[in-house]
């Protein structure tokens, strides 16, 4: 793996969030793009009224210009071999892709600040567009001659045939709403994706893909230039513009390694945040008003047990750092 | 009529040219002819492919279709549209290489192919070290000559591994 390229997209990354912060937090107050906050929430959250939100363009345009510099000039100066197509494809619609579901997270925003309405798109309205952009990509990874065979670390190379694109479509849409869910206190989805970021580095390093190397590393700048400012206390929040472009990013990272499946273990916080949500919601049906979680998503269950903020962060990571670990050693070694 | 497509591979000891030649059986291409390189071309064959594993020969790659190439060693020049493939065992920026090549204590033998936007891998219950470049280059020529790397790699898994002892084309 270039380890020039892939070390200046993550500087780049970096620096342009952090740098960006210092002109679009005062921007973002000053055109009151403060989040209103759900009354479901836990109460004390009422004090973050006013944080303006759609900080998430911040990372957008770090991880965009990291990746619009550093990736053609890697693929010209490196002097590859020109059979690259599918990989291109696989680095241009991943990016896109994550711009889609970015750009729904601002329709939703917009609604929510503009409007002054709490909740912004329908559930319907997020999930056909959704479908739509997760369709798109898919498409153009069958069009540029993607295999249906992908890589299960423990269990080898498996081929799903059709299969592979129904799951897919399911699980890239399912994915970007469990990484939606993450966010709900300062900090914790840019610091759990900092490390889901660094571990597909690290991954992409092992088995010598530069292209997805380079892009983990300006998602991995992205986020931790974003928590300069998004870290308790917060100065800006993400917004679903930025939660559902990193969604997005996870998912362009997992199928740009052939390797969707690891989205799973390596995302295990986002899983959990998505599950808790659908476990209270069934559960509260079936016994007719009663909680399995003091609130969901799970990380407000954690707060309302007297968690603080950043407490929630630094276990939520670590998890992700044993799970991260664990995947690699998989990747490595598996036979 | 020409409908036949010769796949011309030079290797010293024809190793390579086994393997392929074994891909392309269990893949079921019977319009493809492997054979070593230098052989004359017969009548009913069109010059399709060559894979210049040790690049003797390569100076003759302008007359086919496809070359593949290793990576560190490519001579000769590819045509004008000519689609021009490499291979590495060391270098990422070939368009196909491989990766992690571990055994296990009972000897079984597991790498990663990866390029051009894939990365599988491959599991053998047996193997000598050589078996890994020599299969790295067979499958970026099946690859390069339409085959899908699905099947390529089915192939590579399940081909009866005296590839040691499969015979030399």
């Amino acid at each position: 793996m270039n380890s020039v390229w892939t070390m200046a997209a993550a500087v780049i990354s970096f620096g342009v969030t952090g740098l960006l912060g210092k002109w679009m937090v005062p921007f973002l107050h000053k055109i009151n793009f403060g989040q209103t906050i759900r009354e479901v929430g836990p109460r004390w959250h009422q004090k973050k009224n006013g944080t303006p939100t759609m900080g998430g363009f911040m990372f957008i345009i770090g991880i965009f210009v990291a990746a619009a510099i550093c990736l053609p000039l890697f693929y010209v100066l490196s002097e590859r071999s020109s059979l690259d197509m599918l990989m291109r494809t696989k680095l241009v619609s991943g990016l896109l892709m994550a711009l889609g579901f970015g750009a729904i997270g601002f329709f939703d925003d917009y609604i929510k600040v503009v409007k002054k309405r709490n909740l912004g798109l329908n559930v319907k309205q997020k999930l056909i567009l959704q479908f739509l952009v997760a369709g798109a990509y898919l498409y153009s990874l069958y069009l540029a001659g993607a295999s249906t065979l992908t890589m299960i670390p423990l269990v080898g190379s498996i081929n799903f045939g059709a299969w592979y694109w129904i799951l897919s479509f399911l699980g890239i849409v399912g994915i970007v709403n469990a990484v939606n869910f993450t966010d709900g206190i300062d900090g914790l989805n840019a610091s759990v994706t900092f490390f889901v970021s660094i571990f597909f580095l690290l991954i992409s390093g092992v088995l010598g893909v530069s292209g997805i190397g380079i892009l983990s590393a300006a998602a991995a700048g992205g986020c931790l230039g974003f928590l300069i400012w998004n870290f308790n206390p917060a100065k800006v929040f993400m917004g679903d513009t930025g939660s559902l472009f990193l969604g997005g990013m996870v998912c362009a990272l997992g199928f740009g390694l052939n390797m969707p499946i690891i989205i799973l273990p390596l995302g295990i916080i986002y899983i959990c945040e998505i599950l808790s949500v659908v476990l209270q919601v069934t559960y509260f049906k079936a016994t007719h008003g009663k909680r399995l979680f003091k609130m969901s998503p799970i990380h407000h269950h954690f707060e309302m047990c007297g968690w603080s903020e950043v407490k929630i962060c630094a276990v939520f990571s670590l998890v992700t750092i044993v799970l991260g670990a664990v995947v690699v050693w998989c990747v490595m070694v598996g036979v | 009529m020409r409908s036949v497509k010769l796949i011309a591979v030079s290797d010293p000891n024809g190793m390579i040219g086994s393997i392929l030649k074994k891909i392309m059986d269990l893949c079921g291409r019977t319009n493809c002819r492997v054979a070593p390189a230098g052989e004359p071309l017969r009548p009913e064959e069109v010059p399709y492919l060559l894979l210049a594993g040790t690049g003797e020969f390569a100076d003759a790659a302008g007359k086919f279709q496809k070359y593949v190439a290793p990576y560190e060693n490519q001579k000769g020049s590819p045509g004008p549209n000519q689609c021009f493939v490499t291979y590495s065992m060391e270098d990422d920026r070939a368009d196909y290489t491989v990766k992690n090549i571990r055994r296990s204590p009972d000897g079984q033998m597991t790498f990663e192919i990866v390029g051009a936007g894939v990365i599988g891998r491959v599991k053998r219950n047996s193997g000598q070290a050589e078996f890994v470049e020599q299969a790295l280059a067979a499958a970026a020529a099946a690859m390069t000559a339409g085959i899908s790397f699905a099947e390529v790699l089915d192939a590579l898994n399940t081909m009866p591994l005296q590839a040691e002892s499969v015979v030399p084309t």
